[in-house]
Parts: C-alpha cells; structure tokens; sequence
C-alpha cells in the first residue's frame, strides 16, 4: 500500500460504494470491508495493480450487497455545495448520470470520481484498453447531447 | 457549453458525499497497527502447505552453490590459483572523463601501452603482470581499491623467470604532480560508465498519424489550463530542450502533442544536460472522426462520409514544434489525468523571442 494514497482512495472507494449502494453507512461499511481484504492479500501490492484490485474488491462487494438487498441499491441522492461555481451544471451531470445505465454510469464514476485511468478501468472490465476508451467516448458524447439539451430547455 | 460540460464532468465527485470523518480516522488510524505485518525471507517458509517436491530447485540450486563454493575454496587454500607476490602492487585506476590538473594518460592510453611493453616470453599474461613495478596513482585510483596485496605464494609456484623481476624492481615512486604518471601497464580497470542519462520519457497511451488532408479548426480556448502567462510560476522548471520526436495525441477531446525533449542545458531544474524527458502541449493534430464525435455541435456543416472522416485530422494549432529544434520550455506537472504518468506539461518558446529573453531574465539568467 505504498504506491497510492490510502486517504485519498478511502474517500474515492466510498464515493464509488455509493454511486451503488443507497446508504451511506453500508457504502463505508463496504469500503472498510475492501480495504481489509486488500491489506489481508500482500500480493496485491508493489506489482502496479493496486487500484485494479482495490475497485475489483470494491466492486465485487457491491454486487454482492445488491443481491442481499437490491432495493438498497440505487445510489445515494445527488448532493452538491450549492455555494460553490458552477453547482447546477454539476447537478444537471450527476442526473444525467443518474439516468445512465448501470454500467455505463459505473464505469464514468470510476473514471471521473474515482479517477482511475482508462488502461486501469478496461482491466476492470476485462475489455481491451481501446474497446474501453471508445466506449468511454461514446457515453461522454451521449451525456453531452444530454447535458446540452437540459441547458436549452 | 461543452467546457462547462468538462468541468462539471470533472467535478462530479463534488456531488457525492464524503465519508464520516470520525469513522474514517479512526479506521485509517487503526491500519498501521493492525498490519506491521512484514514479510520475513526464511528459507522454505514459501513450501507452508504445499508439497514437498516445491523445495526441490531450491535444494538443487543450494547443493551446486555450495559445491562450487567449496572447490573455490579448495583450490585457494592449496594454491593453484595465480595470486600475486607481497612486494608487488597492483593499481586498480579508474577511467574517468573529468578532467585533471595534471595530464594523465587515461585507461585507453594505458592498454596501448600495455601492447608496447614487453613480456618475457613464455610467461602467461597472469604472470607477466605479477612481475610489474609497483606504481601509485593515487590522483585517479579509486578509494578502497588503490592497492591490493595478496599472500605470498609458495616460490614452486611461480616460475623462475617471475621472480627476476622481483630483485630489479626499483623502488615505488610517488609522481610529483608536473610529472607524467608514469604508464602502468595491463592490468587496468574499466568502470560502469559514468553516470546514465535519466531518461523519463513516456509513452502516449495513443497517436495519429497526419494524413494528407487536414481541415483546420479555430479551436475555443481550452479553460482545464491557465491562460499563458509572461510570468514564471514559482514551482515551474525552466529548461532549454531539443525536440527529438512530436507525437501527436489527445486529452479530453482536444488534440494534445507529446515532444519527447532532450534537455541541453537547464535553468532551474535537477535535470542535466543529456536528460530526456517528455512534456504535454496543447495543440497538434487528432483524427477528425475522433474530434467530431467529442464536439458534435461542430459536426454541423460537414458531409463527410465515415471513411473520409477516418482519414482526416483536425488541425488545432497552426505552429507544430519541429524535431531537432531548440525551445526553451517552461514545464509544470499539473497533467491532465489521461495523460501519462511522468511526463508534464508546458510551454515552449523560441530561444531569441522577447518571451523567451524575459523568462530568463526573470529566472536570473
């Protein structure tokens, strides 16, 4: 656990527990969870796929709480500093995101909150780095024509 | 609307909530103590729980080292290697290219020498060598290595004709420093070369190629940098580089080059001359396909078909860096988060432009 943050990747980790699991709690309850079971496994770390494993833990946890309790997961309800610049532009995102499916808005959370690189995510996926950004660009186009239609509204 | 777009995209972290501070620190808090766990190299420990024949190439690989070990041993302990006699001193010199007062031969020098001196015949070159005056060169020997004596040998050893030399061999003298060192011959030794360029270039995770037809663009300003500025940032590095290759690329939708640089001479960073390393611009080409279907609003007007956008480009910056020219560049580390991890971003200018003089003189040169 040397090569990353681990601060930083606790809040990263929880913000991506909660674009999947509505509470709160249970979104930090499973971010402790994948940081134990990443600690747990030394062969995860010093080879470069720290992040890969730590969002593939984190990940497999929240599929697994979704099969417990699918109704949890839904994500937590949009928040944003309504004092800061540029606040309804990033409401009007994160609903759009909202509106995504499932994987697709899994994969721009991983690659715009958790801030993981397109190489790190398309291993995540198990899809070859070029499939992975083509796909990235092709969400990104939808949510501009999204984004674009909302702001002329 | 797509810059605010982008930067509501890069914000959107902001709309998720934070973790509970207490629950985070005192979980984070708990991790160091939880897991001091260091792994501890014990022989064997790695075969817990698995099969006995998994200590096999060790055991192997023990058995040879150690026989090895052994007849080395042996065959010192009984003298049938070459070793040297006790009034004879070996210089280890060591070939450097800095330079010193006084003018003394280098390594190279040194082997040429070698071939003109003679050796008495019959004798191995392992044994001619022992047969060597003593010479001191302090001034280049390395520390630690000056000198190396060894045991005397038994004298059946060693052949008649080696022992001569041992009676003639006039005293060891200490070269004054206007004096040419005197030549040792042989036995010399060549160094790692000095120390290697740091090399730090990276590679783009994509590029294009420019293909014959480009259609131009006046792009909007890009908002994810700060507008240049005439004023050196504080933490900026200032080096004057050679562009050795222009890799055109993209970042967030706007067409990016990587130039991977070789430093020439540095102004305010750890770098040296020789360095390489590879700085983000903005500007460049990109595939027009590409472009399109990251700004659709420009798609508007064009009637290209599919095959004609895949062999265009968008043009983004009319003055590409050409390779094998000077520019001083002004580099930070605030990347873009797709763009390779080590390279930075900056920017560069003609060495004579009134820029370039004011940053300099800003800078103190």
């Amino acid at each position: 656990m040397t090569s990353m943050d681990i601060q930083e990747q606790y809040r990263k980790v929880f913000q991506y527990c909660c674009s999947r699991i509505a509470s709160p709690e249970t979104a930090e309850d499973l971010t402790q969870e994948t940081f134990l079971r990443f600690l747990e496994h030394p062969e995860y770390q010093g080879n470069g796929k720290e992040m890969q494993y730590l969002y593939t833990i984190a990940r497999n946890l929240c599929i697994d709480e979704y099969r417990k309790a699918p109704d949890e997961a839904k994500g937590e309800p949009l928040q944003a500093d309504r004092q800061a610049e540029g606040w309804i532009d990033r409401l009007a995102v994160r609903e759009i995101l909202d509106h995504l499916p499932e994987e697709e808005r899994e994969i721009i959370v991983l690659r715009y909150v958790a801030e993981l690189s397109v190489r790190e995510i398309s291993h995540i996926f198990g899809v070859s780095w070029f499939a992975m950004n083509r796909r990235i660009r092709h969400i990104l186009s939808q949510m501009r024509k999204d984004f674009e239609k909302e702001g002329s509204v | 609307m797509s810059r605010k777009f982008r930067k509501a995209l890069r914000a959107l972290h902001t709309t998720f909530p934070k973790p509970d501070p207490l629950r985070e620190a005192k979980f984070l808090g708990s991790l160091p103590r939880q897991y001091p766990k260091k792994k501890i190299a014990i022989p064997f420990l790695h075969m817990s729980g698995k099969p006995l024949y998994y200590g096999i190439p060790a055991a192997v690989i023990a058995v040879v080292l150690i026989t090895a070990g052994t007849e080395v041993y042996h065959n010192v302990s009984e003298q049938k290697l070459p070793v040297l006699t006790p009034t004879e001193t070996v210089t280890v010199t060591e070939a450097s290219g800095h330079e010193t007062a006084t003018e003394i031969p280098t390594a190279t020098e040194r082997t040429d020498t070698t071939e003109d001196t003679p050796t008495q015949p019959g004798i191995p070159e392992t044994e001619a060598l022992a047969t060597m005056p003593a010479v001191q060169t302090d001034s280049v020997s390395t520390p630690g290595t000056d000198a190396v004596q060894t045991a005397p040998p038994p004298a059946e050893t060693i052949p008649q004709a080696t022992q001569s030399p041992q009676v003639d061999t006039p005293e060891p003298t200490v070269p004054t420093p206007n004096e040419p060192e005197p030549t040792a011959p042989g036995f010399s030794y060549e160094p790692p070369p000095a120390a290697a360029f740091r090399d730090e270039r990276v590679t783009p995770y994509s590029s294009y190629t420019v293909p014959d037809e480009v259609l131009e663009y006046t792009p909007p300003p890009n908002d994810s940098l700060p507008p240049p500025s005439s004023s050196v940032p504080a933490n900026a590095l200032v080096v004057m580089g050679r562009i050795d290759t222009v890799w055109y690329t993209q970042s967030g939708g706007e067409a990016w080059m990587q130039l991977d640089i070789t430093i020439t001479q540095s102004y305010r960073s750890s770098y040296q001359t020789g360095d390489r390393i590879s700085v983000y611009v903005e500007g460049g080409y990109m595939s027009l396909a590409d472009y399109l279907t990251l700004h659709p609003e420009r798609a508007e007007g064009f009637e290209y078909p599919d095959a004609a956008l895949q062999q265009s480009a968008a043009a983004e910056f009319g003055n590409i860096p050409r390779t094998g020219t000077e520019q001083l560049f002004v580099l930070t580390t605030n990347i873009p988060s797709d763009v390779p991890y080590g390279a930075y971003t900056g920017a560069l200018y003609a060495p004579s432009s009134y820029d370039a003089q004011n940053i300099l003189q800003q800078i103190g040169n």
